[in-house]
């Protein structure tokens, strides 16, 4: 087996630790300022077509939901400005503008007004928070051990030398005729079915949960936690990575090395020589003396750190249900409604929130390779 | 070569020949204004995506190569600074940061600095490729790293080859195009379901914002279309009442071809990756 021995990527424990501590403090003041650059900009959009307008609306003369009054306003202010009439259909669509907006705006009405960041409004969103933190949790193990499952099957049915259930239905139909392909229609059939299973997977969240929407409590937690593994090619991505890791392993010279010395090198299911079936589950335990316990241990290794990358594409995934399905009472719910209502400052908090849920789980996985490769080192 | 050797091609093909059988379909079966906001939509998502695939390719070069010059020139400070942003990026959820964006579009928009939908376009492809260029700077560090470990590296450079070249013409041009091309189809899959799913969001949730802002057509806001959403809804009850799957394809056919059209895209640009991946075996 290779062993990484000396590899530079160990680092100890107090570096990985500072390292995603200084990013948190970091992405923190970034985020801080541009809270208020923001609200900055905000408060002035908000204070300049009023103070242009306000002389116009504020004339008790006139009544702005009345046409005879809009019609003598037109003209009055053509006979004092003449000649720009593209001026003043400008300035009579801001004030409808200005008017539509008095009415409609959330936050000019008694009880919608602006939140802002309170400590009130901080121990609101907790709750939401232990939620996204559990629904996350919950999706990373589910997807780390079905991909693996999907990468493993895919891998030991390649080295089966298993074609597609299209190939083969088409090879028994050049082979065999009319007859083999009545016969062999099940394969057609299994053909069909992995292709719709592969647009499922290949769905973003939203598509599928409102093509289900009529049917099924898309609100429910299981169900965000379901839709969140299966969809957005998570799963998809996650396989290939190993998948890939796994083949590139199985090429390397020790994989030689160890067949001719003896080692197991069969893949058929449950032959002596060949690995069971239990192996896409748990291939540490079950493959033991066969070489693609090895070829997966190292492979392993290498996947560890490309964890990182699909920590944050699960996260992106639960943001994307969850604003997409206006789920009530989750955290990117929230955090939408509150870039909607542009209460930036309670938004930021929620990014900064969830980017620190992302460096914890990023820690995580830094210290267990970390730990892994001390392993290798025979440092521990 | 093996068909199975050729799945990229196979994958393309499938991809064009989808495209094209939809839109002979749409053309028999879908009004015309409808059928011209799809072609725009998908047209305005395609070229978002291709333009934030070739950002985050200059992106990631120009990253690599500096990163590269600090390691290789001692300046410890200045690489370890570069890593640590780098690193930072990555461990922002795209969707969450591509939001922030938004928030910074939305203002810009509003106070006219973005006037046409051209630039509206451009802006939301360079915040897509800031989300996803450490992968290609992750590729190029990669390949440089391993071709100096062989003896390609020195001998060009006993030959008076200047590094930059070596690096730029000998690795990166010359024996990593595959890796780079397959990067690129990877990025391009990845970058439409950012866009798709960005604009999605924004046309839902914050549907009340559109007089104010109103960004191009793609195929997201027109999923999120109120007429698309009743469509998709119509596949649910499908489950329940098979016999309303033939109006699918004549009564519902705006949302069901957007959906299908980020889907199918999604599955056979992934499929061409794959396929890339395993015929040059990378």
């Amino acid at each position: 087996m290779s062993s990484p021995s000396g590899d530079p990527a160990i680092r100890p424990l107090r570096r990985i630790i500072l390292e995603h501590l200084s990013a948190v403090f970091v992405v923190g003041i970034v985020l801080f300022i541009l809270a208020i650059l923001l609200m900055q900009s905000q408060r002035e959009a908000e204070r300049l077509p009023d103070a242009q307008l306000s002389r116009y609306l504020g004339m008790s003369e006139i009544d702005w939901s009345r046409d005879l009054h809009k019609e003598l306003f037109r003209d009055s202010y053509r006979l004092l400005h003449p000649g720009n009439e593209e001026s003043i259909d400008s300035l009579m669509r801001n004030i409808e503008e200005a008017r539509i907006r008095e009415l409609t705006d959330p936050s000019r009405k008694v009880g919608g007004e602006r939140k802002t960041l309170t400590w009130d409004t901080m121990v609101g969103l907790l709750p939401m928070y232990a939620v996204f933190v559990f629904v996350f949790l919950a999706v990373l193990l589910l997807t780390y051990v079905v991909a693996r499952a999907m990468a493993i099957r895919k891998f030991i049915l390649g080295k089966q030398g298993r074609s597609s259930y299209l190939l083969r239905y088409m090879t028994a139909v050049r082979t065999g005729g009319a007859r083999a392909a009545v016969m062999r229609a099940g394969l057609l059939a299994k053909a069909g079915a992995l292709g719709v299973a592969a647009l499922v997977l290949f769905s973003p969240a939203y598509v599928v949960a409102y093509s289900l929407r009529t049917r099924l409590d898309t609100e429910n937690v299981f169900f965000l936690i379901l839709l969140a593994v299966v969809t957005n090619g998570v799963l998809v991505h996650y396989a290939s990575r190993l998948f890939a890791l796994l083949v590139t392993e199985s090429r390397k010279g020790y994989v030689d090395t160890a067949l001719v010395k003896g080692v197991r090198g069969s893949y058929d299911w449950n032959r002596s020589d060949g690995l069971p079936r239990s192996v896409i589950l748990t291939p540490l335990t079950v493959a033991k003396g066969h070489v693609f316990h090895e070829i997966y241990r190292n492979a392993r290794l290498q996947f560890i750190p490309s964890m990182k990358e699909h920590v944050t594409f699960i996260v992106t995934g639960l943001v994307i249900i969850e604003m997409a399905l206006n789920i009530k009472g989750h955290l990117c719910y929230a955090l939408l409604q509150h870039m909607l209502f542009r209460e930036y400052d309670i938004a930021i908090v929620i990014v900064f929130l969830i980017f620190v849920a992302v460096k914890v789980i990023e820690a995580c996985i830094d210290v267990w390779h970390s730990f892994e490769l001390r392993k290798y080192a025979n440092e521990k | 070569m093996r068909s199975e050797e050729r799945k990229d091609i196979r994958w393309a093909l499938l991809w064009v020949g989808g495209l094209i059988v939809l839109g002979v379909w749409l053309l028999l079966f879908l009004n015309t204004p409808a059928r011209i906001r799809i072609q725009t939509a998908f047209l305005n998502t395609l070229f978002g995506a291709l333009v934030a695939v070739v950002v985050a390719l200059f992106l990631g070069w120009g990253t690599a190569l500096a990163l590269h010059a600090f390691e290789r020139g001692g300046k410890r400070v200045a690489y370890l600074a570069g890593t640590f942003v780098l690193n930072l990026f990555r461990s922002i959820p795209q969707m969450v940061g591509m939001l922030v964006g938004y928030a910074v579009i939305t203002t810009l928009i509003l106070r006219g600095n973005l006037p046409s939908p051209l630039v509206q376009i451009l802006f939301t492809s360079l915040i897509t490729a800031l989300f996803v260029f450490q992968e290609v700077v992750d590729l190029i560090r990669e390949r440089v790293r391993h071709y100096e470990q062989l003896e390609f590296v020195n001998a060009l450079l006993v030959c008076g080859v200047p590094p930059r070249v070596i690096i730029n013409k000998e690795i990166l041009l010359k024996n990593s195009l595959a890796h780079l091309i397959q990067k690129s189809v990877s990025l391009f899959g990845r970058a439409i379901f950012l866009i798709c799913s960005i604009d999605f969001i924004i046309s839902v949730g914050l549907s009340t914002e559109v007089n104010l802002v109103n960004l191009p057509t793609t195929l997201g806001s027109m999923l999120a279309n109120l007429d698309s959403k009743q469509d998709i809804l119509v596949i649910g009850s499908v489950l329940t009442d098979p016999g309303m799957f033939g109006s699918l394809f004549f009564e519902h056919l705006q949302g069901l071809s957007v959906a299908f059209l980020i889907v199918y895209s999604l599955l056979c640009i992934h499929r061409m990756a794959g396929g890339i991946m395993e015929r040059y075996r990378l």
